[in-house]
């Protein structure tokens, strides 16, 4: 069963994405912040990770991307961006920081269980 | 002997030969008389011949005597033959002669050979001096001994005389060739000179070496070469030129001459070979008369044209000469003038009496006035000028003199005074109204420069040598010079900055007018840099020529940030509205696509559904309300009597409602005060400003509302205390004593720098924009401060980093 971790400060989104992607397939966990994104990819090891980029607190989507591409035991996780910020110099720096997909909000959920089947194959 | 031997024949032969001897003998005897006689014919002739010619013929001794000569010598010496016979040479010669005759003489006896004496002189027996020239030769006897000479003499005295006389008149004619001022020279029948005097060659510039390069056409124009060539035809017919000719004579440097010549035909040998002509220069005289003629012609043309009348007249009243404008003055014909006595012209005749007076006693008179009359009777005011006319003995012929009619002066004269007045009187009303106006252009100066120094625009005004003119308050503040320092400098001196610089030089190169340009102004110690933006303008004067070149400075370092701001609340208002969005689209999505979400989960998405659309409306409401209050239309307050205090208990419970963990306070007097507000207005102000309170304030942190009436004085003194600190606070009205209902929102939450406090009103402005998780669209503040103003009150803030911030507002009652 593969792994997804949802990444987002807001209960709405997180509730939202969960939803989307609730099936006997995914084994689907939740965090609210970039500090705790990075402990639990690592305690379970997650698959996929969709990612806020505003978060409240010290990191944001951006950093916590980063660190878990430059962390070889979480490297491997295809990173999906979330976020409402649309603009090309955003999604540039995400690609910067190693995220593998971009959605920008409002997304389609239909779409989304698309890409997560697409990235998992 | 051998005459024993000789036979008979042999005798016979010699008889023969003595018989022809004897006929031979007589013979010859008959041929001596004849040769006696034919000698003494022969003498007969020689004689007759002696004595025929003209040359003397003479033979003297060894010695020297006289002992034959022919009649001629007689009559050369003077002496009669008796005198003569036996006279020695030395006695009628002079010594030299004497002497010289003595080795000719010697010399023949010597050689043997003739010898001649050329130009001896004697002295003849009445004493006079003659020239002889003589041919000697030796004379011997018939053995072959020298017996004497025989010889004959010339008189070439008269020849003598002939040739010294050419020779002084040669050396007195080359004399006056050479020496004479006048021109001299020589030129051959087809014109070609063959010589010419020193004074000649000066004239025309040449050397004596060019002489025989030069002919007529040398420097005699084409007009005149048919003068030269009749004058030259002339010449040659009659042998000399009969009257002078002028010539204009081009000289070697171009320059001219002229020059009067005269000519003739020159003999050699009795046949012409040339002609000699005299040359006299006359270019002064010619010039003169030039002069002299151009002169009378102006003053004959002066006379003629003049427009004033003149006369010449004689002392007895005569008209001598007078020209066309004394005609036209008086209306008379030249002949009718010739008739009239100069009294006729007078107004009143008895006039001419004190006039001549006058003119002789002075000798001349000046603008005197004097009536005339025309020949129509009109009568005319007149200035003579005049003076006398002088004979060579002294003796008074006449007058001569200029009339100038200045009737129309006179009463011309009475209008001018007239108009002068009135000029006088028109002048002192333009004096003042120009004094007015002046006073009016210096005012408008002085006022424009007012205006120019102080607005708030920068400006420097340099001229076409780049030099600066004017710099006002702002320029000198903004790029840090002072006026006078750089008042009349170049650019290039007073200008640091490069950018504006380069581009006040490139605006003077291409002579282009508005340039516009942005420069960066470094700030200086605490002072942040400046953004300026700059315009360039050729200003040009009346005629189109450039007078100088005016730079605007404006400052856009606030609309920058403006700018700048407005696209950070574009970016924010966009995340604001794509957050709730985000849920509004997923989860209906999820609604609508499957059917497993069913019971509290579907109620829960729903409630989230609807929960985002009211957020979306609020933040909708937000942008409409400073669009509108930024808009020009505004919007118009609904003011009514309100009890404040009712409205601040309204408001506050909805906030505890919404954050319950903020414990909130409310500070009011127990007196109740009625405002004219609008009481929506003043809600959404409360509500903007507590809404900052909890959202940058921590769960559990004390959020304070005072509100109460206090006199403006002292809210005054508070802004001043406040205005020190670093605080903001919106524009002080002079309402002294006046009465206002003042609320305060007090919270103790993450505070403020003193650079975000400044700021806060400023449209847009988030104090954390980093901060993404804090919700707002930057606008809040800005709308709490256009609806206080619109109730003509103020807003101010207090804050303190980590302590907590306190917003004030009031409202005039």
């Amino acid at each position: 069963m593969k792994k997804i971790l949802i990444v987002d400060d807001q209960v709405e989104v997180r509730d939202l994405v969960g939803v989307t992607l609730r099936s006997e397939d995914y084994q689907v966990f939740q965090a609210e912040s970039g500090e705790e994104a990075i402990e639990i990819a690592r305690a379970e090891k997650a698959d996929l990770i969709i990612m806020d980029i505003m978060m409240p607190g010290g990191m944001d989507g951006f950093e916590a991307t980063r660190a878990l591409k430059n962390d070889p035991e979480t490297k491997d996780c295809t990173i999906i961006m979330l976020t409402a910020k649309g603009q090309k110099a955003d999604w540039e720096k995400g690609v910067d920081a190693g995220a593998d997909h971009y959605f920008i909000k409002p997304f389609s959920p239909l779409e989304l269980i698309k890409k997560t089947e697409e990235v998992l194959g | 002997m051998r005459d024993e031997e000789k036979p008979k024949e042999q005798l016979i032969n010699e008889l023969d030969v003595l018989h022809q001897r004897i006929a031979e003998l007589e013979k010859s005897e008959a041929e001596r008389k004849r040769a006696e006689e034919a000698l003494r014919e022969s003498e007969e002739k020689y004689r007759t011949i002696l004595e025929g010619i003209e040359e003397g013929y003479f033979e003297v001794d060894l010695a020297g005597n006289m002992t034959f000569f022919n009649d001629s010598l007689c009559k050369i010496t003077g002496f009669l033959p008796g005198e003569l016979m036996g006279m020695n040479n030395r006695e009628y010669t002079t010594p030299q002669t004497a002497k010289r005759m003595y080795q000719v003489f010697n010399k023949i006896y010597r050689t043997g050979k003739p010898e001649r004496i050329m130009d001896y002189e004697i002295i003849t027996k009445n004493g006079s001096t003659r020239v002889l020239e003589m041919s000697a030769s030796l004379m011997r006897d018939s053995t072959g001994q020298p017996i004497g000479f025989r010889g004959v003499v010339r008189d070439i005295t008269e020849r003598k005389q002939a040739e010294e006389a050419l020779r002084e008149s040669e050396e007195r004619y080359k004399g006056l060739f050479d020496r004479t001022l006048s021109c001299v020279y020589l030129h051959d029948f087809e014109g070609r000179f063959v010589d010419a005097n020193d004074a000649a060659l000066n004239l025309l510039g040449y050397t004596r070496e060019e002489i025989p390069s030069l002919d007529f056409y040398s420097f005699i124009g084409e007009e005149e070469l048919p003068t030269a060539s009749r004058n030259l035809e002339e010449i040659l017919q009659t042998g000399l030129q009969k009257t002078p000719t002028e010539f204009k004579l081009k000289k070697k440097d171009g320059s001219y001459v002229w020059v009067v010549t005269e000519a003739s035909l020159i003999y050699k040998k009795g046949n012409p070979y040339a002609v000699q002509g005299i040359a006299r220069d006359i270019t002064e005289q010619k010039l003169a008369e030039e002069a002299l003629r151009k002169s009378e012609e102006r003053y004959r043309s002066l006379f003629e044209q003049s427009r004033d009348a003149i006369y010449i007249t004689s002392r007895e009243g005569n008209f001598g000469y007078i020209n066309q404008s004394f005609l036209d003055l008086f209306g008379y014909t030249r002949e009718e003038i010739t008739d009239l006595k100069v009294q006729e012209t007078y107004a009143n005749p008895d006039d001419r009496p004190s006039f001549q007076k006058e003119i002789e006693q002075k000798g001349s008179v000046r603008d005197y006035e004097l009536k005339l009359r025309k020949k129509d009777g009109t009568e005319m005011e007149c200035l003579l000028t005049a003076t006398v006319r002088l004979a060579n003995n002294g003796s008074i012929l006449g007058y001569q003199g200029i009339i100038r009619d200045i009737t129309k002066h006179k009463r011309a004269d009475e209008k001018i005074k007239e108009y002068s007045k009135n000029l006088e009187r028109m002048v002192e009303v333009r004096t003042r109204r120009l004094n007015h106006a002046l006073y009016e252009a210096e005012e408008a100066r002085d006022r424009i420069n007012g205006i120019l120094k102080s607005v708030a625009d920068g400006l420097i005004v340099t001229d076409i040598n780049n030099r600066i003119i004017l710099v006002n308050r702002a320029a000198e503040d903004l790029l840090g010079v002072c006026s006078s320092e750089v008042i009349d400098r170049p650019v290039d001196f007073a200008i640091q900055e490069n950018t504006l610089r380069n581009r006040i030089n490139t605006t003077l190169d291409k002579k282009e007018t508005g340039y516009q340009f942005d420069f960066e102004l470094p700030g200086k110690d605490t002072k942040p840099s400046r953004i300026m933006r700059a315009r360039t303008s050729v200003i040009q004067g009346k005629s189109g020529e450039e007078t100088c070149i005016v730079t605007i400075m404006h400052d856009v370092t606030d609309e920058r940030e403006v700018d700048r701001m407005k696209t950070e609340f574009i970016s924010t208002a966009a995340h604001e509205l794509r957050t709730p969005l985000t849920a509004i689209r997923g989860f209906s999505e999820i609604l609508l696509t499957r059917d497993d979400i069913k019971g509290e989960e579907k109620r829960k998405f729903l409630s989230y559904i609807n929960k985002q659309s009211v957020n979306l409306v609020n933040i909708i409401t937000d942008l409409l309300d400073i669009s509108r209050i930024e808009s020009a239309l505004g919007f118009s307050l609904k003011k009514v009597p309100c009890n404040i205090a009712r409205i601040i208990n309204d408001v506050v419970p909805y906030f505890q409602e919404q954050s319950p963990r903020h414990i909130f306070e409310v500070v009011l007097p127990e007196e109740s005060a009625e405002v004219m507000v609008d009481k929506e207005k003043i809600g959404q102000v409360l509500e903007n400003v507590l809404s900052n309170a909890v959202k940058y304030s921590p769960e559990g942190g004390l959020i304070r509302v005072t509100g109460g009436l206090t006199m403006s004085d002292l809210r005054l003194r508070n802004a001043e205390q406040f205005e020190t600190e670093h605080s903001a606070h919106s524009e002080i009205r002079n309402q002294k004593s006046s009465m206002e209902y003042q609320i305060s929102i007090e919270d103790q939450g993450i505070g403020m720098t003193p650079g975000q406090v400044k700021r806060i009103f400023d449209r847009f402005y988030r104090a954390d924009a980093s901060n993404t998780a804090v919700p707002g669209t930057g606008l809040g503040m800005s709308i709490v401060k256009n609806l206080v103003e619109a109730h003509g009150g103020k807003v101010w803030v207090e804050s303190k980093l980590a302590k907590g911030t306190t917003v004030r507002f009031m409202i005039p009652v």
